[in-house]
């Protein structure tokens, strides 16, 4: 055990410790039932370079939807249409890290988990 | 040479058997590693209410990392060595106390004086034959137990370790992103915690019945009759047992 760690973690644990780390437990589960709520309602849209190719996703990462233009149906190969998606696809999963990310600054932008 | 001692038949050449290996030392680091990452999110995380390490944290009053730390630099050696010191000194006392005896045999002297004399050396050659060579197998009989003890909690503590150090919640606790501060740690956190009071509450239920035996111990005086020279085994050997004076 690091001293930095030894000094911020108690060596002994009374009543009174039991008591707020059970409220701590509580208050954590709140808050991350909080963000699990926001987020699964929260959508992010990413749209391909191209334009051609949308991806719907939540901000706790889940696939909504996947829209493809007509369009790109007659200019792109199957193959360059698969690129296309997978790369749209790893796009929205970053977004819907940033999304959450910028969820949680905004909901708990006071919190502090104890030193 | 075999004398009657407090509560059995020791020879004079007595010596208290040594503790076991319990090889905590080979897995210690890594252990304390663990408890340390269990402690670190018990405080940061806090403890699910009705979790089984509720109970134990108010039981052993302090956090598991604490505890086999406290565990791990004890060494049941110096208890021993202890012991053993005091069994050589028994034996020197015996050896000392038997041509006590032949020499006031020979005294050439009789009347008043010779019983008065006779009256006072009985007392002490009682004390140097019987009394302190008693006291003193008392005092390093529990001396040993008491390193005994010592190595059965410390091999709990090792068999904890060689059964949860890597199961799924030392892995879900050690791939937590613990000390992150984002969504990606508060999402976590609630495995993370749970994680660790699995492993507190397993490493506290490894310890206790090893502990309630050192209450067993606590309460035996040195002196004492009624109790064995050593610690017996129980579970197969691994886990060593005070009987109850």
């Amino acid at each position: 055990m690091t001293d930095e760690r030894e000094a911020r973690v108690p060596r002994e644990v009374d009543e009174a410790w039991i008591e707020a780390a059970t409220e701590h437990y509580r208050r954590l589960e709140r808050c991350r039932a909080v963000l699990a709520d926001r987020a699964a309602g929260a959508d992010v849209t990413v749209r391909s370079g191209d334009g051609l190719v949308e991806i719907v996703v939540t901000a706790d990462g889940a696939f909504r939807d996947v829209r493809i233009a007509e369009s790109a149906l007659r200019s792109r190969s199957a193959r360059e249409l698969s690129r296309t998606v997978l790369a749209a696809c790893q796009q929205a999963r970053t977004a819907a890290e940033w999304a959450q990310e910028k969820l949680h600054e905004q909901l708990f932008a006071g919190f502090r988990y104890p030193d | 040479m075999t004398r009657a001692v407090g509560d059995g038949i020791l020879p004079a050449g007595w010596r208290p058997a040594a503790p076991p290996a319990d090889r905590l030392d080979a897995v210690a680091d890594d252990l304390l590693d663990l408890l340390d990452h269990v402690d670190h999110a018990l405080h940061r995380y806090g403890v699910a209410p009705g979790h089984a390490i509720v109970a134990g944290l108010r039981e052993f009053r302090a956090l598991p990392g604490a505890v086999a730390a406290a565990i791990v630099h004890t060494d049941p050696a110096v208890p021993w060595q202890a012991a053993h010191d005091l069994a050589v000194r028994r034996s020197a006392v015996l050896a000392a106390a038997a041509p006590l005896d032949r020499y006031a045999d020979r005294l050439g002297w009789a009347g008043a004086g010779r019983a008065a004399f006779d009256g006072r050396w009985a007392v002490l050659s009682a004390h140097l034959s019987d009394g302190l060579p008693a006291s003193l197998a008392a005092a390093a009989r529990h001396g040993a137990r008491l390193a005994h003890w010592y190595a059965g909690l410390r091999a709990a503590l090792r068999d904890f370790f060689l059964r949860y150090g890597t199961g799924p919640a030392a892995v879900d606790l050690r791939t937590a992103p613990v000390g992150t501060g984002g969504a990606a740690e508060l999402s976590a956190s609630g495995t993370a915690a749970v994680a660790a009071a699995d492993l507190g509450a397993a490493c506290f239920a490894a310890l206790r019945p090893v502990l309630a035996d050192g209450g067993a111990l606590r309460r035996g005086v040195p002196g004492g009759s009624g109790g064995r020279d050593e610690p017996v085994a129980r579970g197969g050997g691994r886990v060593l047992r005070v009987e109850p004076e």
